[in-house]
This record gives structure tokens, sequence and C-alpha cells, in this order.
């Protein structure tokens, strides 16, 4: 499917919404918190079930954390962006909706601090044992010694 | 109330790869749950590379993983290259394809080496190995290096193919273009690999697609995705190949795709040796990088790998994310591993390629009885032998 | 020579960790032990066990999750017991250097005799390094764990 298809068929379902094509396969989508689940659930019933992984950017200047969900379908990644508070940073799991989410879930709750409300398995994946609960080593203000 | 043991394997297993420790849970002789403990290995490279210029990252990114070292590299330039909007030449685009695809015959080699090693059939690890020595040859002729081949750059490759290697080169693949057929031949004939691998570990399709599987794990249960079809990159676009899926849905299944991708390699290695354009291997790249961001996918030895690259103008990135193929295939090994016999985690865990396994210490450890056993995975294999009747 | 240094020289069993590496160390010694190289015909044998081993090849830099996991193989070993570290990252960290899970080079948790530099160092040059031990078994030398103590 060409990546214009695809941009008409998400923006068709949900007018207004930014969505940008950088290039041929890239589709980039930014979308308020709250509309997460029901994108990803409409993108699910279009027959995506491939999640990439999830990334995460800490902006601390502009004191938010992004969040990007990095889907594929028909040749095509789409990227769907959220961005959260960086002081109360919380999203809804989307496990219910692709269940392949759940490794890269625990992933960045253990790297940023990033909570993800609901989450079957909240243990830390890739950290040490001993590694203090409370520092998040890829935020921005986690200095290297 | 059943009892109830878990096995933890690892984190110190001899062989090679990674140190991680697998947790099983065992109900008798199957296993009933599995969980899996990759921390050991955990360095903080995406951490790394925000403290390193785009050129010293390079070295860092080939340094991810020893096995892939040209996919990790390929997939971070082109992200850079995709920012900078850097069309590279040609003749660069064949070269990263050839050692890619060289990368991947030694790695797919490799496997089967250990896949034999880890169903007590030493024998195949020793062939393996033996031709595996000659594409590490090829790779030397080309690049210097027989592992870690730095031959990417941001803006092209560093090393050229030149006319005099073309002859050896070609006679390299013909060699690996008899052993791999031998070796599907095994795959596909041989009692000893098809008693251990037929029927074991299924992974139907709609699983597979849910949990997100990848790369052979994925087309060993008859999902056709492959990035270097679905999203080409370097040359592929103007490469002949096939993308090879089985309906077993088994660990045969797994071992069955890899191997014939060897063949698939060869035959786009020879196409690129014909049509290799000429030109300049690499255009001049500058420092820094503008903001931008970048999403850049390739297809590894063992399936999709994802670099995102966010840029903030200086030379060094604000953000590198990398998901590496293995990650991806943790979910469905848990999965996988339910309901296998003891004696087949070894066999059952390797089919994804996740540099694990081998003859790590095992301690049983009897929860109800609070008793504490330990053996061996060499033990295991003798018990298995027992089970199974092969000497 | 006296039997048991003999014995030793013709059997150097080798027992293999990964501390976080990257692999290509890894390979590079399993390419050692197949038949290109074949380190089998001098009588060194990769064993699962600790326990069963005269030489520990360490690989990679220590993590921190491996750093305690390193120490308990280590006193698993029979002494004498004698220490090689393969790649520049087991030698001082190399790339890995200030990562903020990397505690360093091996000799920062066990003693090491010898160092294989490179990243990675071919099979042959693996070979050396456990020829070097061999030479300070047959000169009568200490492992570096007992002239530290």
């Amino acid at each position: 499917m060409r990546s214009e298809e695809v941009r008409g068929l998400i923006e068709g379902r949900f007018p207004g919404i930014a969505i940008r094509v950088p290039r041929e396969r890239r589709v980039m989508v930014h979308i308020p918190l709250e509309r997460l689940i029901e994108v990803l659930g409409f993108l699910r019933d279009q027959g995506v079930t491939h999640l990439s992984t999830i990334s995460v950017v800490d902006r601390i200047e502009e004191k938010l954390f992004e969040v990007l969900y990095h889907l594929y379908w028909e040749n095509n990644e789409i990227t769907v962006r959220v961005e959260i508070p960086r002081e109360n940073p919380v999203i809804p799991t989307v496990t219910p909706v692709l269940p392949g989410a759940l490794t890269y879930e625990r992933e960045i709750q253990g790297m940023f601090g990033v909570m993800v409300k609901d989450i079957p398995d909240p243990r830390r994946i890739i950290l040490p044992d001993d590694w203090p609960l409370d520092v998040y080593p890829l935020r921005k203000d986690y200095m290297v010694q | 109330m059943k009892e109830s043991i878990v096995i933890p394997i690892g984190p110190q297993h001899p062989c090679f790869k990674e140190p991680m420790r697998l947790d099983i849970s065992v109900d008798g002789e199957r296993v009933v749950d599995a969980d899996i403990i990759i921390s050991f290995n955990h360095r903080g490279v995406e951490k790394a590379t925000e403290a390193r210029t785009y050129i010293q990252n390079l070295y860092l990114m080939e340094r991810v993983c020893g096995i892939c070292s040209h996919s990790h590299a390929t997939c971070y330039c082109q992200g850079v290259e995709e920012i900078l909007g850097l069309e590279i030449p040609e003749r660069a685009r064949y070269i990263r394809s050839f050692i890619g695809e060289l990368e991947r015959i030694q790695s797919h080699l490799f496997w089967i080496g250990i896949a034999g090693h880890e169903i007590g059939w030493d024998t195949l690890l020793m062939y393996t190995w033996k031709d595996r020595e000659r594409v590490n040859d090829m790779l030397e002729q080309i690049s210097g290096n027989r592992i870690h081949y730095a031959m990417n750059t941001i803006g092209g490759v560093r090393r050229d193919i030149r006319e005099e290697d073309r002859e050896s080169l070609k006679r390299g693949l013909e060699f690996l273009e008899e052993r791999a057929a031998y070796y599907v031949h095994v795959i596909t004939e041989e009692e000893t690999f098809l008693k251990r691998t037929r029927g074991i570990a299924n992974l139907p399709t709609e699983l597979a697609k849910q949990l997100c599987a990848v790369g052979p794990t994925l087309r060993g249960s008859n999902v056709k995705m492959d990035v270097r079809a679905d999203d080409p990159y370097a040359a592929y676009e103007d490469l002949d190949f096939s993308v090879v899926t089985t309906d077993t849905c088994d660990v045969w299944g797994r071992g069955f795709v890899k191997a014939s991708e060897i063949l698939q390699s060869i035959r786009m290695c020879n196409q690129v040796l014909e049509e290799l354009p000429g030109g300049d291997i690499r255009v001049k790249a500058p420092a820094k990088v503008p903001a931008g961001e970048a999403v850049s996918r390739y297809e590894a030895p063992r399936g999709e790998l994802i670099h995102y690259i966010k840029s903030n103008g200086s030379n060094m990135p604000e953000r590198i994310k990398i998901r590496a193929p293995t990650l991806a295939n943790w979910l469905v090994m848990s999965e996988m591993l339910k309901g296998v016999y003891l004696a087949d985690v070894a066999i059952v865990t390797d089919a994804i390629d996740p540099c694990l396994c081998c003859s790590a210490r095992v301690t049983i450890t009897d929860r109800s009885r609070g008793e504490r056993r330990v053996t061996t995975l060499d033990a295991l294999r003798r018990r298995r032998d027992g089970r199974t009747g092969v000497a | 020579m006296s039997l048991l240094q003999w014995a030793r020289i013709k059997s150097p069993w080798i027992c293999h960790f990964n501390t976080g590496g990257c692999n290509a160390c890894d390979i590079e010694l399993v390419a050692a032990l197949t038949p290109r190289f074949d380190v089998e015909r001098f009588g060194i044998l990769l064993k699962g066990s600790p326990r069963h081993a005269d030489i520990l090849v360490v690989t990679g830099p220590v993590t921190l999750q491996t750093e305690a996991r390193l120490r308990r193989v280590y006193d698993q070993m029979a002494e004498p017991r004698f220490v090689m570290v393969v790649g520049v990252c087991g030698c001082s960290g190399s790339v890995y250097h200030g990562c903020y899970s990397v505690k360093g080079g091996i000799d920062r948790v066990i003693p090491v005799d010898v160092y294989v530099g490179g990243c990675p160092p071919r099979p042959s040059e693996i070979i050396d390094g456990v020829v070097q031990i061999l030479n300070k078994i047959a000169r009568g030398d200490q492992a570096a764990d007992s002239t530290a103590a």
C-alpha cells in the first residue's frame, strides 16, 4: 500500500489529525494521549499487528516525554507519537490491543520511568538486579560519571 | 498440590554468546512456564551514543553485536543519511548489500552448527564451522577483518571490492553454494535432525503475528515478512531473491528457513559481483547533522532491526533507540517453551538464534522440599538421549 | 619438570565466561576450537564447568550484573587457576568505557594472567595467549592470584 493511501485512511477516520509522510513507506502520526488506544485499536482493526518497538525521547527543556510507537503495516512504517508531561509520566498499556508491546513497555518503564498503567508484568527487563528503583539511566538529567 | 520445579539455566554457559538466565518451571519433564532474564549483558550503549559524535558512534554501533556488526552499522548510517538527505553512490549500496549477505551466510552457518551442538550432534558443528571460515576469509579479503568489518561510514562504504578479488570471491561463493545445498539436504533428510526438531515448539501463525516475532522465527511460521523485500534498502530493490517461508511452524521450519536463506544470499552475492556498478564508493558527509528524525530498518540475520535516530543540529545525536531482533523474539520464546520437554529447551531457545545455551550449569531447586540439586546440561543431554533412544 | 607440571601443560582445559561483550571474541574463541584452528590437538578442551577448568577465558567488559557472577565462577575453580582475557574490552573496557552499566576491565574484579588484545583478536592470537600461560606453567611461575595474595 502507498503511504498516501495509509494517510488517507487514517485521516478519513480521524479528521484533523496531525499526520505527515516524510518519504515513501514512512508515516508519522501525532496524536493526543487520550486518543492513543482508540487510534491503535483502529489500526489493529485494519490489520496492523506488528509493533516494531516503542521509543521514548526525553525533551527536558520542554518538560516532555515523547513516546513513539513504531508500527509496521503493508510496507509502511507508521510511527504514532504521543507527548506526556515529564512530572507525571503515565501512559496506558497498549497490550490489550497489541500483545507484543509487553517487552517494550517493561523496557521503557525501567529505562525512562515512564509508568505504564495496568501493565501485565511490571518487572524491569534490562537493568541489573541491584539498580536503584528510582534512577532512570536514559533520562537526560542522569549524568554518566 | 502438584510439585513445580524451577530450573535456572545460566548465566555462565561456557560455549558462546551473552550471559543470560532462563528460569524454567517444570512439571515432571514438561516445561510449564519460562522466564528470561537478559540484564547481564546490559552495557548502556544507547546512553553512550548521546555523548559521542556521529563518527565515533559508528565504532560503537558495530560493537553492539559481534555477529551482526554490519547490520547495526548499516542501519545507523542509513538513518543518519536520511536526516542529512544524503544520496549515497550506487556502488556503495551494492557493496553494503554484498557484505550484509556474506554476514547472513556466516551467521546462518553459525546457527546450523550450534543447532547441531544443541541436539548432541557435534559433527555438524565442526562441518559448518569449517565452511564458515571460508566466509570469514572472503570478508577479510574485502575489509581486512574477519569480524567487525568496519565497512560502513556515513555517506557510503570505506573499502571497495577490487577487480582482482572478483575471481576468488566467485570461487568462494561456488564452494559455499555447494556446501549450503548439502546443509539444506541434511536438514530436510537427516533423521537425526528431523527427529529432534519436527513438531517441537509450535508457534502458530496467528500467535507469531500477535506477539510481533521477527525474522526466520516469523517466516518459519508462514508469515512472509522480510524488510529486504517489504522496505528495500541498500541495493535490494535491484536484486533478485525470494523470501523463504514454511508452514510447519516448528523448530525444523526455523532451521529450514535459515538454511534456504543461505542459498538466496549466495544468489544475491553472485548478482552483485556481476552487476556491480562503477563510480565512487562514498560521498563526503558533514560532521554536523541538522535537527530531524529518521526510522531506519534493516533485515539482520536474526530478523528486523530498527533504529530510531533523532538529531538536534549538533555533531552528537539527541537520541538513538536500538531494537535488536532478538528482543522482539523474547515473548514468543517463552510461549514456545511452554509444553516442550526439558531436554528440548536447549534447541528451542536456540531456534530463535538468541545467543544462549550450551553446557550451562543448571541448578534444580525443588521448592516444596527446599532441596537443591545441581546438574549440568550434559546430564540433561544424557537424560534426553535415554528418552529418544539416540546414541 | 614435575609430573604435575607436565600434566598441566599437556591438558590445559578452559572454561569460557562472557561478562557482557559483543560476541565477536566469543565466536573467534569458538572458531579456535573448530577444525581450521583446532586447538584440541594441543590438549585444549572447552569445559562446561569452571570446576573442571585450569584456565578461565573471559571476554567482554564487566557489567554491573555479571560482576558478582564472575567472582563466583572464579572462586569455583580449583587452584592453580589462570585467567586469560580475550579482547580489548576485557583489558580496559575499550569502547564501552564510561557506560553507566560497565565496571571496566576484568582485572578490576579478578587477577589476570594474560591479556590478549584486539577487537576481536584472531583465533591464532587466542592460541598464542594460551601458549603464554603454558610457558608460565613450564617456568614454574605462580598464577596471578597467588602472587597477589
